[in-house]
This record gives C-alpha cells, sequence and structure tokens, in this order.
C-alpha cells in the first residue's frame, strides 16, 4: 500500500513541476502585458519619427542591410502581376512589381511614367522614361505598357480600370490612354496605380503566368517561393532606375535580400519576434505590443512603432425605406451625439488613435483643417437625450452590424455601452470578410453599419466609396447606405469633379453631410509595427504596408 | 479478397458523388461572394456583377451543379483556384506531403506510444501504473490541441531554444506540430487499447493459457493482444482520416502549408474549387483508409477474411442458382 502511495506521491510531484515548468512559460508572456497602454503611448512619439510613408530621403540615409525578413500574416497565393486581391499578395506586391507612378504622402511621382499630360478630357499622353528593363533584363516600352494594361483589363479584376477604353503605344516610349469618360479627381492617378508593369517577354517566358515566378522591373527579383511558407526576393543589382534622385519610396533598395516569411496565427509573431526569426512585422497581436515597448520584457533589441492606419471607422445609417432612420433625424443625431470618440479611441486604440471630425480621416491633402475645431457631433450624453426624447423611437432593438475583427468587434461594443447610455438597445451582428461585404447591403439585414473604410488619395474618394449613389444606385437604389437624396449626389459629383473640385465643393459637401447626419466618421485606428533594432527607419506604402526594401537599416 | 476490394472501391463512387454534391450545395448557399473577395473592399456592385458573370457565379444552381460533377467525374478535373490561377489537384498535391508527414508521424506516435500504455493500464489493473497511465489519458482527451501548441513552442522554441517555432525545413520543424497533433491521439488509442485488453485477458482461453503455466508476455503479445487488435485498428484508422484532415489547427498554429491551411484559406476567401476539391479529396483518402482497415481486419482475423470470402461464394451460389 505504501509503495503504491509512494508511487502516486512521485507521478503527482512529476506533474507538478511539469506544470510550474508551463505555468511559469506563461506568465514570463502575460505579465508585463497589463502595463501595455501607459507604455505604447510613453513611447510614440519617438516612433512616429521613425515611420510613415517610405520617404526618399529618410530611407536613402540608412546602410544597405544583408537581409531582413518580415512576418506575413497570409500567403501572397498567387504572384502574378493582375491577379486578384489578398492580404499576402499586397504584402509582397510593391517588392516585385511597379507601376507607372507612386505616391508619397498624397502626391504623384512617376516611376515608369517620366511625365503625362491630359490633352482632352477623355485623353491622356504618357511618356516613359526610355531606358527602362526588367529585373531579367527584358527592355521594357510602350509596347510592354500597352500589353500589361490591356491584360490587367481582361481579367476584370480591376474595376478601377473599366474607365479604360483604349491604351495604344504611339511610339516606342509613349502611350495614349483613352478613357470612356471625362475623368474625376484622383482617377487618372487610380489608374496609372492599379496595374503592375512587366515586360511581355518576360510574361510569355514564365511558365505560370508569374504566379510563383514574378518578374517586375523593381529592384528584386523572386528567388524562391514555397506556398504558404515564405518567398525570397533579392535585389538583381541591375535596377534600371540608375538616377537616384528619381527613386522613390515603393522602388529603393536597402537591402540586398527580402525573406516574407508567412505566419498565419498572429501569437507566433510575438514568438518570431523574440526569437529573432523575423525582423519586422505589422501582425502582432495588440495585446503583445507592449511585451516589445521600452521596459516590456522583449524590448531589448526591439521597438514599436505606431502610426495611424488611412482607415476610418465610421457609422453609416440605414436609409431604406424599411429603415427606422428613413424619417428620424432625431434619432440619428441622438446616437450621433451618445458617442465619446476619443472615448473609443482610449478603450480600443489605448489612445494611439485620432478621433475624426468628419467622415473620413485627417490624413489626407485635401482636408479641411478649420473642422477640427467645429462641433462635430461632439460626445454630449443631454443633448444625445433631447434628440432622442423627440425621435420615433420605442425601445425597439437596433441591430449594429459589422465585420468581424478583434478592433471593429471592441469598437462596436463601445458603441452599444454608449448607446445604451441614452437607452438605445441594440444588438451586435458582426460577420466575416465575406459575409458582410454582401450583407452590408441588404436593406433588412441591419439598422447602422459600423464599417472601416479609406482611401489613398484624396478626402473626396473615401466619401465617394460611401456616397456616391451612381456606383450602389443599382444595387441599393441610392448610396451604399440606401440613402436617396438628389441634393447629396450633386454635391457628391461636384466634389469628385475636375472642374468644380476645391475647397468649396468639399466644404459643402461635409457641411450637408453633417447637417443630415446619414452617417459620420467615429475614430481613425492605428497600425502596430514591431521591429528590431537593426531597422532604423520604417518604410510604408500607401496602403500602409511594410515596404521592406525601402526601410532604413543600421550598419 | 480482391473482389472485395474492387466491390468497395466501386461503392466509393456514390459515397464521393454524395460529398460532392453536398460541399457543392453548401458551399452554393454560403453566404460571401469571390467575385467581391477578388476586387477587394472598394469594388463597386457593378464591377462585381460584371466579374461575378466572368466566373459563370450568376448561373443557375442546378447548371453549375452538373458541370462540376462532370468536371469532376467524367473529366477527373478538380478545377481552378480563383485566387491562385492554379489547378486545385496540383495544389492538393503539393501539399499532401506536409500534411502526410504529420498525419503519418502522428499514427506512429500513436501506435508506438498509445499502444503500450494501454497494455500497461490493462495488465496493472487498478494499479499505481494504470492510474498513470490513465491521467496522461485524460490529460490528453482534455488539453485542446493549439493550447498545448502554444506551450510546446514557448517551452522548446522560446525558452529553450532547440526547436523552430513555426514553419517547413527539416525533420525538425515537425517535431512540436507532431506532439501536439499526436497528443489527443496517443490518448484515445491508450484507452481504446486498456479497454479491450481487458475485455480478452478476462476471457477464458487466457485463464487456460496460464494455468497452462505460459510465460505472461506470451500470454499477452500471441495471445490476448492479437485478440484485442480490431477495435484498436479502428481508432488506428479513423484516427489517420481525423489527422489527415484535422491538422487545420495545428498547421495554422505551425504555419505549415498543409492540405488543412490550403482549405481553411480558401475557405475565408471563398475559393469553392479549392475548398469543394480539398474535402472531395480528403473524402476519397479516408474512404480509401477505411477500406484498408477492413483489409487488414481480414488478415488480422482470420474469422473477417472467412466471412468475406464467404459473402462472395453465396453471392456467386445465388447467381448460379438464377
Amino acid at each position: 500500500m505504501m509503495k503504491k502511495k509512494s508511487k502516486l506521491a512521485l507521478a503527482l510531484a512529476a506533474s507538478m513541476a511539469v506544470s510550474l515548468l508551463f505555468t511559469g512559460c506563461g506568465a514570463g508572456n502575460t505579465a508585463p502585458a497589463q502595463t501595455a497602454p501607459e507604455e505604447v503611448k510613453t513611447d510614440e512619439p519617438s516612433n512616429e519619427a521613425a515611420m510613415g510613408e517610405a520617404d526618399t530621403e529618410t530611407a536613402m540615409s540608412g546602410g544597405k542591410a544583408d537581409t531582413v525578413t518580415v512576418g506575413i500574416l497570409a500567403d501572397p497565393e498567387n504572384m502574378g502581376p493582375w491577379s486578384g486581391m489578398s492580404q499576402g499578395r499586397i504584402a509582397v506586391l510593391f517588392t516585385t512589381y511597379e507601376y507607372m507612378i507612386t505616391r508619397e504622402n498624397g502626391k504623384a511621382y512617376g516611376v515608369l511614367a517620366k511625365n503625362w499630360e491630359q490633352s482632352d478630357p477623355k485623353t491622356y499622353q504618357v511618356e516613359i522614361y526610355d531606358y527602362i528593363h526588367d529585373a531579367k533584363g527584358n527592355p521594357l516600352t510602350a509596347k510592354d505598357i500597352v500589353f500589361s494594361f490591356e491584360s490587367a483589363i481582361a481579367t476584370k479584376n480591376y474595376g478601377k480600370l473599366s474607365v479604360i477604353d483604349s491604351v495604344t503605344a504611339t511610339d516606342d516610349y509613349h502611350v495614349e490612354f483613352r478613357f470612356n469618360k471625362a475623368l474625376e479627381i484622383g482617377e487618372f492617378e487610380n489608374v496609372m496605380l492599379e496595374c503592375a508593369i512587366v515586360t511581355q517577354a518576360a510574361f510569355e517566358a514564365s511558365p505560370d503566368q508569374m504566379a510563383t515566378t514574378p518578374v517586375g522591373t523593381s529592384a528584386y527579383l523572386v528567388e524562391s517561393y514555397i506556398p504558404g511558407s515564405e518567398v525570397i526576393a533579392k535585389d538583381t543589382g541591375n535596377y534600371w532606375q540608375t538616377d537616384e534622385s528619381l527613386v522613390h519610396g515603393t522602388s529603393i533598395h536597402n537591402v540586398k535580400e527580402i525573406k516574407f516569411s508567412v505566419i498565419t496565427e498572429s501569437s507566433q509573431h510575438t514568438v518570431a519576434l523574440q526569437t529573432g526569426a523575423v525582423h519586422i512585422s505589422n501582425g502582432v497581436p495588440d495585446t503583445d505590443i507592449a511585451k516589445f515597448d521600452a521596459g516590456g520584457e522583449f524590448s531589448e533589441g526591439n521597438a514599436v512603432g505606431v502610426v495611424l492606419d488611412n482607415l476610418t471607422y465610421g457609422v453609416e445609417y440605414n436609409m431604406s425605406d424599411r429603415s427606422v432612420f428613413l424619417d428620424d433625424e432625431n434619432l440619428r443625431f441622438a446616437l450621433a451625439y451618445a458617442i465619446d470618440k476619443e472615448g473609443i479611441n482610449l478603450g480600443a486604440f489605448n489612445g494611439n488613435g485620432k478621433a475624426v471630425k468628419d467622415f473620413a480621416n485627417a490624413s489626407y491633402q485635401d482636408y479641411n483643417t478649420a473642422w477640427d475645431s467645429e462641433d462635430y457631433y461632439d460626445y454630449d450624453v443631454e443633448k444625445a437625450k433631447e434628440y432622442l426624447a423627440k425621435s420615433k423611437y420605442n425601445g425597439e432593438t437596433l441591430r449594429l452590424e459589422y465585420i468581424n475583427s478583434a478592433m471593429s468587434e471592441v469598437v462596436a461594443q463601445m458603441l452599444q455601452a454608449y448607446w445604451s447610455q441614452i437607452g438605445v438597445k441594440s444588438e451586435l451582428i458582426g460577420y466575416d470578410q465575406m459575409m458582410g461585404q454582401q450583407e452590408q447591403y441588404n436593406a433588412d439585414g441591419f439598422d447602422v453599419l459600423l464599417k472601416l473604410s479609406g482611401s489613398t488619395d484624396y478626402i473626396v474618394n473615401q466619401w465617394k466609396l460611401c456616397w456616391d449613389a451612381r456606383d450602389y444606385r443599382q444595387l441599393t437604389g441610392g448610396t451604399a447606405n440606401f440613402v436617396v437624396d438628389e441634393k447629396l449626389d450633386e454635391l457628391m459629383q461636384a466634389a469628385l469633379s475636375v472642374d468644380t473640385y476645391g475647397p468649396e465643393s468639399i466644404e459643402a459637401f461635409h457641411d450637408y453631410l453633417v447637417e443630415k447626419c446619414y452617417g459620420y466618421g467615429v475614430v481613425q485606428g492605428p497600425i502596430n509595427i514591431v521591429h528590431s533594432n537593426k531597422i532604423a527607419n520604417v518604410a510604408l506604402d500607401i496602403r500602409k504596408q511594410i515596404l521592406p526594401g525601402a526601410c532604413s537599416y543600421t550598419q | 479478397m480482391w473482389k472485395y476490394i474492387v466491390k468497395r472501391l466501386l461503392w466509393m463512387i456514390p459515397v464521393l458523388l454524395g460529398i460532392a454534391v453536398v460541399i457543392f450545395t453548401i458551399m452554393y448557399f454560403c453566404p460571401g461572394d469571390p467575385a467581391a473577395a477578388i476586387l477587394g473592399n472598394s469594388a463597386t456592385p457593378a464591377a462585381i456583377a460584371e466579374k461575378r458573370i466572368e466566373m459563370g457565379l450568376n448561373r443557375p444552381y442546378l447548371v453549375r451543379l452538373l458541370d462540376y460533377l462532370s468536371q469532376v467525374f467524367l473529366h477527373f478535373d478538380l478545377g481552378t483556384s480563383y485566387f491562385q490561377n492554379q489547378s486545385v489537384m496540383s495544389g492538393i498535391l503539393y501539399r499532401l506531403p506536409y500534411t502526410a508527414t504529420i498525419a503519418v508521424i502522428c499514427m506512429l506516435l500513436q501506435i508506438l506510444i498509445g499502444t503500450p500504455l494501454g497494455i500497461t493500464a490493462a495488465v496493472h489493473q487498478n494499479g499505481a501504473a494504470d492510474r498513470i497511465c490513465m491521467v496522461i489519458a485524460l490529460a490528453g482527451v482534455s488539453i485542446p490541441g493549439f493550447w498545448l501548441a502554444m506551450m510546446l513552442v514557448l517551452l522548446f522554441a522560446v525558452r529553450l531554444g532547440w526547436l523552430p517555432p513555426y514553419g517547413v525545413g527539416g525533420i525538425q520543424y515537425f517535431i512540436l506540430p507532431c506532439i501536439a497533433n499526436a497528443f489527443a491521439g496517443i490518448a484515445s488509442q491508450a484507452r481504446q487499447t486498456r479497454s479491450s485488453m481487458l475485455e480478452v485477458i478476462r476471457s477464458d482461453y487466457i485463464v487456460t493459457a496460464r494455468a497452462k503455466g505460459l510465460a505472461e508476455r506470451d500470454i499477452l503479445y500471441k495471445h490476448a493482444l492479437p485478440n484485442a487488435l480490431i477495435p484498436i485498428i479502428t481508432v488506428v484508422g479513423n484516427g489517420m482520416g481525423m489527422m489527415l484532415g484535422g491538422t487545420v489547427v495545428i498547421e495554422s498554429v505551425f504555419s505549415i502549408p498543409g492540405i488543412g491551411m490550403y482549405t481553411t484559406s480558401a475557405i475565408n476567401n471563398r475559393d469553392y474549387p479549392v475548398v469543394m476539391g480539398g474535402v472531395l479529396f480528403l473524402g476519397a483518402l479516408f474512404s480509401l483508409i477505411m477500406l484498408l482497415v477492413d483489409v487488414i481486419y481480414a488478415y488480422v482475423d482470420p474469422r473477417i477474411k472467412a466471412q468475406y470470402e464467404g459473402q462472395q461464394k453465396s453471392w456467386r451460389r445465388r447467381r448460379t442458382n438464377d
């Protein structure tokens, strides 16, 4: 009996020792997270200075590193120049391909295009450099530009290219773009930014339409691709643009080898940075960010960069004829005034985001800074209650729809809490990305939509994503959220038209939208990027993706 | 025996047809639009509608279903991925070695560790060894695979630095995923072996063998174990199928580009051909494994072999009488 008991005791002791070992591991990782909010915020200014959209001067100032490993959350799947968009593909796109132009801090610069001009409302002439060649040495001429655009259009993967009527090579280095309508503000630039350019020779030589063997004109050539695991791109040392003053953010090549490591589980991004397997990642879970920040347990050798996202969390009311909001302006205002945008910024983003004062955020070049001091449904519970009392609301539960992501869910929960504060009941309906994209046009599916949207150029183009009825009329009868309002349409078109675009038309649209309260911006979230100290300056593209080639590196 | 195998193989056709119809129907009615996924968030409804037409997604259910069935069963083509523009079959075959490696190693671990654990527990029923084995088995069935995986990563990759935390490469990359994935299987195997062995070692012929003075080792391995094997083989077969199809979590945690990750990513993107092809492929593989299990039954237990052959003979007799 004693013998049996001692065996049992020994087994228990062994299992306890194993448990302690595991508990020790867990505790080591979780404790510092409690101090997360302050630490992230304290470090913010220095990191802000070290991050931003690719900037030629700062990025070129560092040394050229041998290799950098970037953690990405999804496999690129297909690296062909004109395949469908995906999260993994976006991450490697600018390393592999170049476009006619690029955009830095809202301004367009030529990459392959030397210059361009509008010859009539529907026609543009573009001149390309006469010494371009791809990463395999094939010369690139106007015919290749035509081939690239025609191939991209044929895939029907790029809605923005549907405005193109024809692309013609007028000589070896001049291309004429004819459009089927007079282009609106930013539209030409967006067309030029939409199509990756390759040489016809390289494309035809590829056995798989460049799905695994992409050859662009960038400084990097993909050397190996293990689907679902990694992509390795190497600097060919033979980049076509030899004039460094003309090399812009997306084309900078400060590192000899870039390895994109596919890590689908976000907590493994933490481990990868911790063990040095990865040098930079934007996939670290928010709860782990503080561990890499000053004072955090993995801060040695690492840093956290915080930058504002170009996307805005906004609220859109369902304005269909079956919606409670259609004839109830007071209810719309009541909900708007009940939201503490700063509170959401603090609660959801540790204060690293920014409360917004328009349907879009302040990062656009045409944003009117005077709006910052205006009353934009500023948090006022009493006012909200007054509007609610005047409204036709009679206690029904409103359905708040959002697309599932950790942050969207927190923002949605906070909206729900703020609305319950004034006595409005709401239920949350979270969908995955695909379902959400479909359900946002289902007039019977929701009452309020929390949407994350943004553009990379002008504020009017973010507005367009919801308020341009021409894009949605067939499906919704009005704007994306079913608004049928002729004046809104007129103002939107005036703000988008090249002839009338300007401060006045922008102001008029902003004011009208604030007055009608069909929807409003709430908060602009941050993007957290954790990187090793090997990287002195993090560069991002217009979509806020890491540009490893344009980062600057310590010697 | 061969006729039995051929008959079973023929039975796989309606099974696979059923799987194809069910998975196609589920994907057809599943909300979400692959055209919208390809075009991205800023696509207008008009652009999405045009893309849907180009992809043939606007056609009626029956037309698409019949097209799919004829493509798969008449042309043996699982289709082309919407996103990768690559044949689904080649995508699966590229990823199969990763999944198969994990599944086979896990299976070996399950057999090599689970079976001895179960035998030990049965032989020492109610003793300390039995309790320890059953505590391990209980832990195995209770601990979620993803949690164990993360604990193993923290210990062996982060703390000790002995093994890589994720990715693919040499065999060292498979150690942690296989341990995490096999633990539950080892536990089930141990529990099943224990229960089968307990049933057998109480049998009269084992008592007789003991009375004859045979060595305990011979009694266990020559008389008891072969007779306890049938349920154990069933668990192994089911386990193999489960491991082939169920490596999704482990592949995601360890970023292993196997079939599980391929299919999960396709579900998120609504890449219908990949999802349907993946499910159909795993269905066929599972059917083959079950057939293999039945064949092994016949070799392990002559009574079952006789039964299979008896069925053939009675069938032949009926044909002759007719």
